[in-house]
């Protein structure tokens, strides 16, 4: 232990150098953690959105491209399903219940799901949680809406706010659907999906604020008033996609099949938890890739240590014998330079941790803004804890470097150094 | 009676990678509290011998006996350790570790022996002992605290003298402490540590190419008369 506190000591004293090593190390571990978290919680994100569902149902296409575009809004459905189908469908003794959406309007940038009052029953999420409001209730009227919790708080919203939905998604929409507002009858509780980021109106809503449209624009001169439109409004004629619930586990795979090979029409029913492994493995390569270069950027990190060390070797060794001489074995003289390592990795690895949580709390509200990914300040996890211990030894292993040079040095010169 | 501080026989050490030995030594001894000067040019192995009788190394045959012990009896850790108890060490210079104070430095023999520890704290506190110590070697208050690196180069051999001297060792090793002091200053460090070790009862093995320091020693051996190597 006497040798310990020399070496850091004798690291205090260079301490410039020291620090800038140190920081190195700090950077490229706040990368790998970074990484490391921010794939953790995007799996997690995708897993938390979808927790009570059986089946996805939508148009035709890959389970993967279903799925991201029916529960996390990303990317744009390859085509609508009839309503006939849904209500067929909906209608197979095996089912519970159903969710339908329709997807394609906007709000100021947040997507606007047209839905049954039934979302807000039987929409689970993180551990089969249900929807929670923080203020309101769901719609009824035609023209009511329901915000997510992010939505309604960084566009300012409070209940009875008036709101207008334009068509298509996005920031930039085409056009409004200024005659018709809608207004905010309830606001959701958080709960770190995609709910949050949405708003919620009935399919009646989303048909009345299109008739008098065709092909996706108004129709020029054909004016139609609100309360007329609403009376127009009846059921949609077609949907975006629906969540299934079962009455059994034990019937998916049936009813699967009976929808994947559904006559009327061509569609696919998605199982959440498959189509997220897909998704994974469609991810694996890049998400290796990305913990590769990580890992690439803390051996130049652990690299920049071990120069520092071995260019500051030869100027040491006459202090090693002089601890040689003062009793200090060889052993003693390895502890020294290792522990040195040690000590630049272990500050190096805390310092990083630390960064990454003052990057973790700065960044969150932007990330959430920005990606709709909310990144939650949870303590290290066993993964990230197994990555710390990595870099410690990967340290260690390069603190034996200089270390065991030290300590060849130190039994081949004995108390005199020959220079 | 007390057996030698230092006891050489038969000793004979080759270097490695050497052709030959550099030392061949029939028989060297050191009498308790005895002040030895052992003199020979630059390179005829005076620093070589030390290491033998600090047992940093090895001979290839023959006997170092420390204090009655064997080193070579002794594993190498354990070498290290009695070293660590029995011996204090005063080389040439750069003596001191630079991010230590000075303090410090002289306190080092106690971190590596509890044996010295416990013998420098028998009046009370090592760190008085330690400031006793460089008081009578003439390193004043003002200078406990400053950077090593700050001294001069006989301020920085006195207070190895002290750091070879802490805890009382039997036997003081001191391989050229002289060699980088202006002449003048010569002869009063010697003095200094003739009466530190005098004090504690250390035995001092002193060797150095000058022989004008050679008529203050109770004893001088010329390495050359009693090396059969070389
Ligand atoms: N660590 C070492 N390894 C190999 N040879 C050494 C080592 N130290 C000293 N020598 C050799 O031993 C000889 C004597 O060196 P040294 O004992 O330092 O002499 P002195 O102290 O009398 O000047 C020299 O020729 C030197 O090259
Ligand atoms: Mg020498």
């Amino acid at each position: 232990m006497a040798v310990l506190t020399l070496a850091w000591k004798s690291l205090l004293n260079r301490r410039f150098t020291a620090l800038l090593t140190l920081l190195s190390i700090a950077l490229s571990c706040a990368l790998l953690l970074g990484v490391e978290r921010i794939r953790h919680e995007t799996r997690q994100a995708f897993t938390q959105s979808v927790s009570g569902t059986d089946l996805v149902v939508g148009a035709r296409s890959g389970a993967v491209n279903l799925l991201l575009y029916a529960v996390f809004h990303i990317g744009n459905p390859t085509n609508n399903i009839s309503w006939q189908s849904y209500r067929e469908i909906a209608a197979h003794p095996k089912v519970d219940w159903t969710i339908p959406i329709s997807l394609g309007d906007s709000h100021r940038g947040y997507r606007v799901v047209g839905t049954s009052p039934d979302f807000f029953t039987y929409y689970k999420y993180g551990a089969k949680q249900p929807l929670d409001f923080a203020y309101g209730k769901p719609f009824e009227g035609v023209y009511e809406a329901v915000a997510g919790s992010e939505a309604a708080a960084s566009l300012g919203y409070a209940l009875d706010q008036e709101i207008v939905i334009a068509h298509g998604a996005g920031n930039v929409s085409f056009a409004e659907h200024g005659d018709k507002p809608f207004r905010l009858a309830g606001i959701l509780a958080p709960t770190g999906t995609p709910v949050d980021r949405s708003l919620f109106v009935s399919l009646q809503g989303i048909t009345a604020i299109h008739v008098g449209w065709q092909g996706g624009a108004p129709v020029p001169g054909l004016k139609i008033p609100a309360s007329a439109a609403a009376k127009l409004a009846k059921e949609p004629s077609d949907i975006t996609a629906f969540f299934v619930g079962l009455k059994s586990k034990l019937a998916t795979f049936n009813l699967q099949r009976h929808i994947n090979q559904y006559l009327q029409e061509p569609l696919t029913a998605a199982l959440p938890g498959v189509a997220l492994e897909e998704l994974w493995g469609m991810m694996a390569l890049a998400e290796k890739a990305l913990m590769a270069m990580s890992f690439m950027v803390v051996l130049v990190g652990l690299t920049g240590m071990l120069s520092l060390m071995l260019s500051a070797l030869n100027e040491r060794r006459r202090e090693m014998a002089i601890l040689r001489a003062l009793g200090a074995n060889p052993w003693q003289i390895l502890l020294l330079v290792v522990g040195e390592s040690l000590f630049l990795t272990l500050s190096g690895i805390l310092a990083g941790l630390l960064l990454l949580y003052a990057l973790l709390w700065q960044a969150q509200p932007l990330i959430q803004n920005r990606l709709g990914l909310f990144l939650p300040i949870n303590p290290p996890s066993s993964t990230e804890v197994m990555l710390m211990g990595a870099v410690l030894l990967a340290g260690l292993l390069a603190g034996l470097v200089p270390g065991l040079r030290a300590y060849f040095y130190s039994l081949a010169d004995g108390m005199n150094i020959r220079v | 009676m007390e057996p030698p501080v230092v006891d050489l026989t038969g000793l004979a050490f080759t270097w490695r990678g050497a052709a030959k030995p550099i030392l061949s030594i029939a028989r060297l001894s050191l009498a308790p509290a005895e002040r030895m000067f052992v003199k020979g040019p630059s390179g005829s192995g005076k620093s070589t011998l030390l290491g033998l009788v600090a047992g940093v190394n090895v001979p290839d045959s023959g006997s170092v006996r420390v204090l009655g012990q064997s080193l070579g009896g002794m594993g190498g850790s354990a070498r290290d350790r009695f070293r660590a108890d029995h011996m204090g060490v005063i080389f040439q210079q750069f003596n001191l570790l630079p991010y230590l104070s000075v303090v410090e430095n002289v306190l080092l023999p106690c971190r590596f022996s509890r044996r010295r520890l416990a013998k420098a704290s028998a009046q009370g506190d090592a760190k008085l002992e330690a400031e006793r110590l460089l008081e009578h070697l003439d390193i004043g208050q003002g200078i406990l605290h400053q950077r090593v690196s700050e001294l001069s180069v006989g301020q920085q051999q006195r207070v190895a003298a002290a750091r070879a001297l802490i805890g009382g060792p039997e036997l003081v090793i001191a391989d050229e402490p002289t060699s980088s002091l202006d002449a003048d200053r010569r002869r009063a460090f010697v003095e200094l540590l003739f009466r530190e070790c005098r004090e504690a009862g250390s035995a001092l093995m002193f060797v150095s190419h000058d022989s004008t320091l050679e008529p203050l020693f109770d004893r001088s051996v010329h390495l050359d008369e009693i090396n059969g190597a070389g």
